[in-house]
């Protein structure tokens, strides 16, 4: 009976499930943050916020949110939301809800243990796991690792370190390609620009339409 | 009462107008080319257009995209052809409706469609390439994407379709009284496997064509085109094409057309890339005949041929010295296919051998603003004096300076 009972409280152990917070590890210009159910907070270095939380950056204002090991820098003029920080025995589970702007995010992989990492936005979401990538819903660099940019309809494309890919208007994942990481996505239309007259592919066959684009996963590969 | 329903149409319409216009996307742009061609004589072009385009949502999800132009072309020679002014050419290039049905299938398909006047290109762009009258399907499905074409291109300007197929075309084009391009149909069915095997894509494109002119020859074809294309590694990039082409003017014949390219790229060293390219069309030669597609294009820039009969193996590099502007330099070594005449002629009567000769250019891109471009390329195709042409054969020049603002 005994050993029955230390086989439970292993088995609950291990199975735990507690909330994470994240914090503010760097913050410039007009940061703010609103808790759920509260007002809106100017942001400070090591303020600690939990789920649920807004996040909300001004003109020429960056933060850095650390989750766990996990480092997502918010870009100016950008809306998020923290809609899920667990962490497990296993690893651990991030959700972010993108409302508007860019985020950067560098997930480290951990031995042993699995790192789980959505961005999330009104159109696309972005799932990644020990690697580092800038994504705005749309386009996608990456910094480290290999990444899979998928569109809703499955179509898929195996992004690798320093490599740029999209989504065409048309819905077409563009065949990645080889770019300097220095300027990250802040000049998109020049990367969009060089993948068009690098790729190989034709990323737009039928014009482009407002509707296709509903869900972009990237994950890792 | 009249007044106050005018009224109230009026108010309505001030109310709601704004909201409309936000959502129409319009613009204008203008586009000046010069350019000349050194060889024997002396030929200058110089072409100007103006292009207003609209784009706006449809009803139903659709969207209309739709874009004009005047165009005025002038050409002075030395020649005893003497010079050509084109008239104001007015004309549609885009005229295009478009929309979407998703989740068909499955969850996660999407049909794409379109109606109108809009490009039309096979993967490689040799078969067919340019604008079209006709309907356009795109369904994709996971990582396949299946496509289907079919058009009319008798309603084009003859210079937009250069349908060269059969000696009516060539009645048509050089019939001065003729605007529209031969009267011909096509269809098209195609599948791409993106990312099949590692980084690699592979495909297949069926195409077809009828002949629905009134002339002397009814020219049919069929062209079945797999191709294979992708990545190595970061830095590289391949492809390879190649056309089957059979049919019928009478006699059933049967041709062929294929191309490779490698391109080495290194955005670190100022965006540098290195490419080299090899494309093959067949001539009338033993089982063949010349490759004949829908829309006949050019091989290189500064030499004459069109690609049919032809073999040029070339290689190109550019790099990006500061940011807005590009330049590039390459070279290629030209060949013909068969023992006739390639398509520039002037061939002397003894000629034995392929070697026709080595095309060299140059060029530069500059973005002066967001929406203006500078462009300037020159090049020159030294010819084989020594087995192909006629001694004193002189090189041929080319310099082109183009400069294009969108408003």
């Amino acid at each position: 009976m005994r050993k029955i009972c230390l086989l439970l409280a292993a088995f609950f152990m291990a199975s735990a499930v507690w909330a994470q917070q994240a914090i503010f590890t760097e913050v410039s210009g007009k940061v703010e943050y609103q808790t759920a159910g509260g007002g809106w907070k100017p942001a400070l270095v090591n303020d600690k916020i939990g789920k649920g939380a807004l996040i909300s950056t001004g003109f020429k204002s960056t933060a850095v949110v650390m989750v766990g090991p996990t480092s997502i820098t918010l870009k100016p003029i950008t809306r998020l939301t923290l809609e899920q920080m667990i962490q497990t025995e296993g690893g651990t589970q991030t959700e972010l809800y993108l409302l508007s702007g860019r985020v950067k995010a560098d997930v480290p992989p951990q031995v042993g243990k699995t790192t789980e990492f959505k961005v999330k936005s009104p159109t696309a979401t972005a799932s990644v796991r020990g690697t580092g990538f800038e994504f705005d819903g749309v386009n996608l660099i990456v910094d480290r690792g290999t990444v899979q940019l998928f569109t809703p309809t499955g179509q898929f494309r195996r992004v690798g370190a320093s490599e740029f890919s999209y989504v065409s208007a048309g819905g077409v994942v563009a065949s990645p390609s080889a770019v300097v990481l220095e300027t990250g996505l802040d000049r998109v239309d020049e990367l969009v620009e060089q993948s068009n007259s690098e790729s190989l592919a034709n990323t737009t066959s039928v014009p482009a339409l407002s509707v296709p684009i509903t869900a972009i996963t990237i994950r890792l590969q | 009462m009249n007044r106050a329903v005018r009224a109230s149409v009026a108010a309505l319409f001030i109310a709601c107008f704004p909201a409309f216009v936000s959502t129409w996307d319009y613009g204008l742009g203008f586009s000046d080319q010069s350019s000349m061609v050194v060889e024997d004589d002396f030929n200058a072009t110089q072409s100007n257009r103006a292009r207003a385009w609209f784009s706006s949502p449809f009803p139903a999800g659709m969207r209309l995209d739709l874009s004009g132009f005047y165009d005025f072309r002038g050409t002075y020679s030395t020649a005893d052809t003497g010079s050509e002014i084109v008239p104001l050419r007015l004309d549609v290039d885009r005229l295009e409706l478009a929309g979407t049905f998703a989740d068909l299938l499955t969850n996660s398909s999407v049909l794409r469609y379109s109606v109108g006047r809009a490009d039309v290109s096979d993967f490689s762009g040799r078969v067919i390439s340019g604008p079209s009258d006709g309907a356009h399907a795109e369904f994709a499905l996971g990582n396949s994407t299946y496509r289907a074409w079919g058009g009319y291109r008798g309603l084009l300007y003859k210079e937009d379709a250069r349908s060269f197929l059969d000696i009516d075309d060539d009645s048509n084009y050089s019939d001065d009284d003729e605007y529209f391009a031969p009267s011909r149909a096509f269809i098209g069915v195609g599948a791409r496997f993106a990312e099949l095997l590692g980084a690699q894509d592979a495909g297949a494109e069926l195409w077809a064509q009828v002949d629905l002119g009134s002339g002397s020859t009814k020219t049919n074809t069929v062209y079945f085109e797999p191709y294979l294309e992708g990545r190595l590694g970061r830095l590289f990039r391949w492809r390879a094409w190649t056309v089957a082409e059979a049919g019928s003017d009478g006699d059933a014949f049967f041709a062929m057309a294929a191309g490779t390219m490698l391109r080495l790229s290194v955005p670190e060293l100022k965006g540098f890339r290195l490419t080299q390219t090899m494309s093959w069309a067949s001539g009338s030669d033993g089982n063949f005949k010349a490759f004949t597609p829908l829309r006949q294009g050019p091989v290189g820039s500064a030499s004459p041929f069109s690609f049919s009969d032809i073999l040029s193996v070339g290689m190109d590099a550019s790099f990006s010295p500061v940011r807005h502007l590009s330049a590039k330099a390459g070279g290629s070594a030209l060949y013909r296919s068969s023992d006739n005449p390639p398509s520039g002629g002037g061939l002397r009567d003894d000629a034995v051998g392929k070697f026709l000769g080595l095309e060299v250019s140059s060029g530069a891109s500059l973005r002066v603003a967001s929406d203006a471009t500078l462009d300037f390329s020159c090049g020159m195709f030294a010819p084989n004096t020594s087995d192909m042409y006629p001694e004193g054969t002189k090189i041929r020049w080319t310099a082109s300076l183009s400069a294009s603002l969108e408003i």
